[in-house]
């Protein structure tokens, strides 16, 4: 084994927080008390484009107990993204944080501030709000049209100078390629195009969102905060609520989930305002309904794939057109977008014509934003199932098909420099795949060449078999930064202070499981706090798949200056050259003169007896490249030919994500993204009223699965080893919810030879399609 | 504070005298309620001190206290009752916290898809006691025709004979723990291997309670091996509301199939 | 309104709105352990035991207990002296964001005090009133039944 030689790396230890939360000692936001709290509810607006004319809130501010509104009259009016990314922002700015026009049903009017919840929730009915109604653009395809209502104003730019166009309702657009598609063309024996839909989607992390506010007794505005990003929470809070970033302090507590829903900066400046013009502490909660409608959604993508082939399969020319919804607002919508290519086809690395366009349009529908995945899922969606198409057409099998064609070590993409997350991206070397063997284990444990193509059929029931293949990346190359900070205690303990934002994926175990092993010391040494913006250095947050691959080695880098500390400490103690020294089980030794020092004995040394100081460093890394992980997955599904209903029999999943830190951790990681996925694939849906008004925002109405809808899952975590990453590790966080929806589909097909492009694959969708099918035979 | 006041009875002459203030709503499982707006309540009216909570098989009867939880219900009927259409009908119903709390009063008497007891007690042609002015004890269908029934009366308690059949329960549901776009409850009295008897509820379809007649007299007399699925969906004759996200036409054919089905489940069944 | 309650083993006098949900007096008297998810009845992260019954204490109106007993994830175990249940969460990679656990940990005390042998679907039927959106579930029914195995052999 690979890890044979690490104590901490590749062990499957426990999250360290874990006992903490089972018992329910450790807090999340709203379980933090504070004395004499304002609470907030927020109006919204019931049409899906309108002028707001009047607020009239003299009803409510009559009431006992509520002590303020606010809204567009009396708030800074900044332009802005709530998009929580690096500065500047790729996100088009265009919005405020209470604005004269509303563009979706749901979007911010005012906001009641009041003594109680109570209170505050029976006030905001007495909000009246007159509207001129505008014409609403709901359908993205005409989103473009001359005559299509216009969402944004001139007003609205990009802080990055990226393609942006209000006035056509552009959001967004990237327009690359490389080689000659009408070669690609005439070299083809068979074109194939096809179109795919993913629709909108709810990260339904179980903790809505949450912020709560105060002024510390200094007259530092605390802001604790249920987010993905608490630095990015601290600057976009000082320049839409113009307080200095000097006076802000973000913590970030337990959080209970994020997928990407948590990376939208949406309440905090509201909270801050309450407290900045009350001096008093705020909280804002969202509802489940809120959470829907009114925060983020997966962007829906229309994608359009157009392929060239030769008899032998060899692809002359691929063609994607994507088009993104990005609802009203353009939060993620330049980077949503380009990942919709740039992490989807450099995986078929062989292909010398092609072209990618993509487009984000605003519409008067819910905002889209980051989401586990973050465009590649959509790609994929469509990829997957076009080589499944593309294989069946020229009867090549699947899986050898993906093994000859996918990009492999050594090996680079065109499309990795052509492409980057909304600029141009970095040229990098696959130094890491470990895809073949992915894809044996997944066919070998569905039962693939006994099953596959077969329509094994039990009564009403067809069964069928499915593959889909993913990468992803870890962080986003020359942006993202993490940086880590240790001191070591005299007992031999070290406060570990890193900036990386554990939302629940266990980056603060496995971030101290990598300080553990450059120290030669157990997990349990190891102190760990994350992302408070006084106490901690900084990192960009948790999303892109960044957390292990980019603060990981911050970590490590740090940890190696600690560990260089303590062997000179040691060396000047033992009066041996450091050269000679050998770190083990938290001892520095001689091996010659058998001379040691345990590290308790090593850090008084340092703090009590000569040439005193604080054994302490501190180390960033930013990264040149992002080594994309692999994943394979199959599922078997069984088709009832009568009703149309789908039963997912097994999914199987085996995934390169280099050198697991915590295995354990890593699995868990990809089965809630499988998960997720599968939920996506066979329930999860947004329903709109003819107005533009989500009907179904509850989990009565929106389905996730319980534990007992779900088949049997396996996960594979394949050896494999990054030479770039902290101890050969890559990113697994957002894979695993890439596959799960083309690989249904994919088997759905192979049950019963209906191609759905568009999920959820309901009962009544895959029974209309075989109803379709029969009729048209 | 909410102005709204709470009643405690303890004696159920107390609460229906209470209950005839349309202000006042009885508080029992109480799962429907808590979302709702309050502004119309002007009191609440707890019922978990009337003790209608008694159980009771005596001589050919089941008896069962209004405020019986689900959970309550299927502890009594497990195991030897397993087969049981009430066992079958409630074992899967809402979600396993909520059975914990779903009252057999409130379920009769409000009759939601959520947690479906109007299937099994149709079919067992079960009947509601109800506390009031005078005590009066009426079948289960009439309760449901007659709305004025539920709006002057309190259920205190369910009854139905005890006797030997076979049955299944279908819910149509996306997840386990879904409201179901409609429900099928089979009851089947048997003599040796031929249907003697059949009852079938539909619950969810347009007309809300459905009882599939043709299809009961079609079984009639049947065994096993007389019977085709095509031909016994054949015989529902269902029509389904617009729903958001379902195609009326689409459940009504899935209800067909799943009576089918559900037929064959409930004769195969021991 | 005050009532007294038994909540993990002590009498505590509450002080609450005649309106609120259990859920909501629970939280306000510090049992923040208690989480509130969707308020509804849908994710199980608000349940309670009442009278030894999982509950979702979100559909429960606090005015209509009287000195019924109240066990939460906390009163089930501690940091210091954990359940095995919470224990076996732990071991098995069963918390992620740990936002559901409580609910998920009463659920599964619930099913192994009426069922010490729980078979993996009845675990999974037991539990089918908790939503989890991180693990996937696959390691939390793990745990469940690793704890009922300690469970036995401690017996």
């Amino acid at each position: 084994m690979m890890n044979k030689k690490y104590s901490s790396i590749g062990k499957d230890e426990k999250k360290i927080d874990a006992l903490a939360l089972a018992t329910g000692s450790r807090r999340f936001v709203d379980d933090f008390e504070l004395k004499h709290c304002l609470h907030c509810k927020l109006i919204y607006s019931p049409h899906a484009f309108a002028e707001i004319l009047e607020i009239d809130d003299s009803a409510a501010r009559a009431m006992g107990g509520v002590v303020d509104v606010l809204s567009y009259k009396n708030t800074p009016q900044i332009l802005h993204t709530s998009a929580g990314q690096g500065f500047p922002e790729p996100s088009p700015y265009d919005q405020y944080l209470f604005d004269k026009t509303v563009r979706f049903v749901g979007d911010r009017v005012a906001m009641l501030v009041a003594e109680s919840p109570v209170i505050a929730e029976a006030a905001a009915k007495k909000i009246k709000v007159r509207y001129r109604l505008r014409e609403p653009l709901f359908d993205p395809e005409k989103a473009m049209d001359a005559d299509a209502p216009k969402l944004h104003g001139a007003e609205c730019y990009t802080p990055i100078g990226a393609s942006y166009d209000p006035q056509r309702n552009l959001a967004a657009e990237v327009d690359l390629g490389f080689g000659d598609l009408k070669q690609g063309e005439s070299d083809a024996d068979l074109i194939i195009d096809k179109t795919y839909r993913a629709h909108y989607g709810s990260h339904c992390a179980i903790e809505p969102h949450s912020v709560k506010t105060y002024f510390d007794e200094e007259g530092r505005l605390v802001i604790l905060a249920s987010t993905q990003v608490p630095f990015h929470v601290r600057r976009i809070v000082s320049r839409v609520c113009e307080f200095p970033i000097a006076k802000i302090r973000v913590i970030k507590p337990r959080i209970g989930g994020g997928f990407g829903g948590k990376q939208e900066v949406l309440l905090e400046p509201l909270a801050a305002l309450v407290t900045l013009r009350h001096k008093r502490p705020a909280r804002i909660v969202l509802s489940r309904e809120e959470v829907f409608q009114n925060s983020r959604t997966r962007h829906p993508v229309r994608v359009r794939l157009r392929t060239g082939v030769k008899k032998d399969g060899r692809i002359t020319f691929l063609e994607m057109d994507s088009l993104l919804n990005s609802g009203a607002y353009g939060s993620h919508a330049l980077t949503v977008l380009s990942n919709c290519g740039s992490k989807v086809l450099p995986l078929l690395n062989k292909i010398d014509h092609l072209h990618f366009l993509g487009r984000s349009v605003y519409t008067n529908l819910p905002v889209g934003g980051a989401y586990r995945g973050y465009g590649a899922t959509q790609g994929y969606f469509a990829l997957n199932q076009h080589l499944d198409i593309l294989c069946r057409e020229l009867d090549l099998d699947l899986p050898e098909y993906l093994k000859k064609n996918h990009i492999r070590e050594g090996e680079t993409s065109r499309v990795f420099e052509a492409l980057g997350e909304g600029k141009t991206g970095v040229r990098q070397y696959v130094n890491s795949c470990k895809l073949d063997e992915c894809i044996d284990i997944c066919t070998r444990e569905i039962g693939w060449y006994e099953k596959h193509g077969k329509r094994i059929r039990q009564d009403d029931k067809v069964r069928g078999v499915g593959l889909a293949v993913a990468m992803q990346g870890s962080g986003i190359p020359l942006v993202d930064m993490g940086a880590a900070s240790i001191k070591m205690n005299e007992d031999g303990s070290f406060n570990l202070d890193i900036g990386a934002t554990d939302i629940g994926t266990g980056s603060d175990t496995i971030l101290a499981q990598i300080a553990a092993e450059v120290l030669n010391v157990d997990l349990a040494a190891m102190i760990v706090l994350s992302s408070d913006t006084d106490r901690t250095p900084f990192d960009v947050g948790a999303y892109a798949s960044s957390t292990t691959y980019v603060s990981g080695r911050a970590v490590r880098k740090c940890a190696e200056k600690i560990r260089d500390q303590i062997i000179a400490v040691a060396a000047e103690m033992l009066d041996v050259p450091a050269g000679k020294l050998q770190l083990a089980h938290a001892t520095a030794e001689d091996p010659e003169s058998g001379k040691r020092a345990d590290y308790p004995e090593i850090c008084r040394y340092a703090m009590y007896t000569a040439n005193q100081f604080q054994i302490h460093a501190v180390a960033s890394e930013f990264v040149e490249e992002s080594p994309p992980p692999f994943l394979a997955q199959t599922v078997e599904v069984e088709v009832d030919t009568r009703t149309g209903a789908v039963k997912l029999l097994k999914l199987v999943s085996a995934v390169d994500c280099g050198q697991a830190i915590n295995p354990r951790l890593a699995e868990g990681q990809i089965e809630g993204a499988a998960v997720n996925g599968i939920s996506y694939a066979m329930t999860e849906e947004y329903l709109f009223s003819p107005n533009g008004s989500m009907i179904n925002k509850n989990f009565k109405n929106y389905k996730i699965p319980t534990a007992a809808d779900l088949p049997e899952i396996k996960t594979f975590v394949v050896p494999s080893h990054e030479p770039s990453g902290p101890f050969g590790a890559k990113s697994a966080g957002e894979i695993g919810i890439n596959c799960p929806m083309p690989a249904i589909a994919n088997a759905i097909f192979d049950a019963v030879g209906i191609r759905l492009f568009e999920a959820p694959f309901t009962p009544e969708k895959v029974y209309k399609a075989m109803f379709a099918q029969k009729d048209s035979q | 504070m909410t102005k709204i006041h709470w009643h405690y009875p303890n004696s159920l002459d107390e609460a229906v005298l209470l209950l005839r203030d349309p202000r006042i709503r009885a508080v029992g499982g109480g799962t429907d309620l808590i979302k709702r707006p309050l502004s119309t309540v002007g009191a609440f009216l707890s019922l978990w001190g009337l003790n209608l909570n008694a159980i009771d098989l005596r001589g050919d009867t089941w008896s069962f206290g209004s405020m019986c939880t689900y959970a309550d219900v299927l502890k009594v009927l497990e195991p030897e009752h397993s087969g049981h259409v009430l066992y079958r009908s409630l074992l899967h119903a809402a979600n396993t916290p909520c059975r914990n709390r779903i009252t057999l009063g409130g379920s009769a008497a409000f009759a939601p898809r959520w947690s479906d007891l109007a299937g099994p007690l149709l079919a067992l042609e079960a009947d509601v006691h109800l506390g009031g002015d005078k005590e009066e004890t009426v079948p289960y269908a009439r309760y449901l025709q007659h709305s004025e029934l539920r709006k002057k009366a309190l259920i205190t308690g369910i009854s139905f004979l005890n006797f030997a059949h076979r049955a299944a329960h279908y819910r149509e549901v996306r997840t386990h723990n879904d409201m179901p776009q409609f429900t099928i409850t089979v009851l089947l009295k048997m003599q040796n291997s031929d249907i003697r008897e059949a009852r079938i509820i539909l619950v969810g379809s347009e007309a809300r309670f459905l009882r599939l007649e043709k299809l009961e007299s079609h079984l009639r007399g049947k065994r096993r091996a007389q019977l085709d699925a095509d031909a016994l969906a054949a015989l529902v004759e269902v029509t389904f509301k617009s729903r958001p996200g379902f195609d009326p036409d689409y459940l009504a054919h899935k209800a067909k199939t799943e009576s089918a089905r559900c037929v064959i489940s409930a004769l195969e069944s021991r | 309104m005050k009532r007294t309650l038994n909540i993990n083993r002590k009498d505590i006098e509450l002080r609450f709105d005649p309106a609120e949900s259990l859920l909501h007096t629970l939280r306000n008297h510090g049992y923040t352990e208690v989480k509130s998810g969707c308020e509804e009845g849908e994710c199980g992260a608000c349940l309670v035991l009442l009278n030894g019954k999982a509950v979702n204490s979100c559909l429960i109106f606090t005015s209509s207990l009287n000195g019924d007993r109240i066990l939460t994830a906390a009163g089930i175990g501690t940091l210091h002296e954990p359940h095995v249940i919470q224990q076996a969460f732990v071991d098995c990679g069963a918390v992620q964001c740990g936002f559901c656990t409580p609910g998920m940990v009463i659920a599964s005390y619930a099913l192994l005090q009426e069922n010490p042998e729980p078979t993996e679907a009845e675990v999974r039927r037991a539990l089918s009133g908790n939503l989890c959106r991180c693990t996937g579930y696959v390691k939390i029914v793990e745990a469940v039944l690793c704890a009922a195995e300690r469970l036995k052999s401690e017996r």
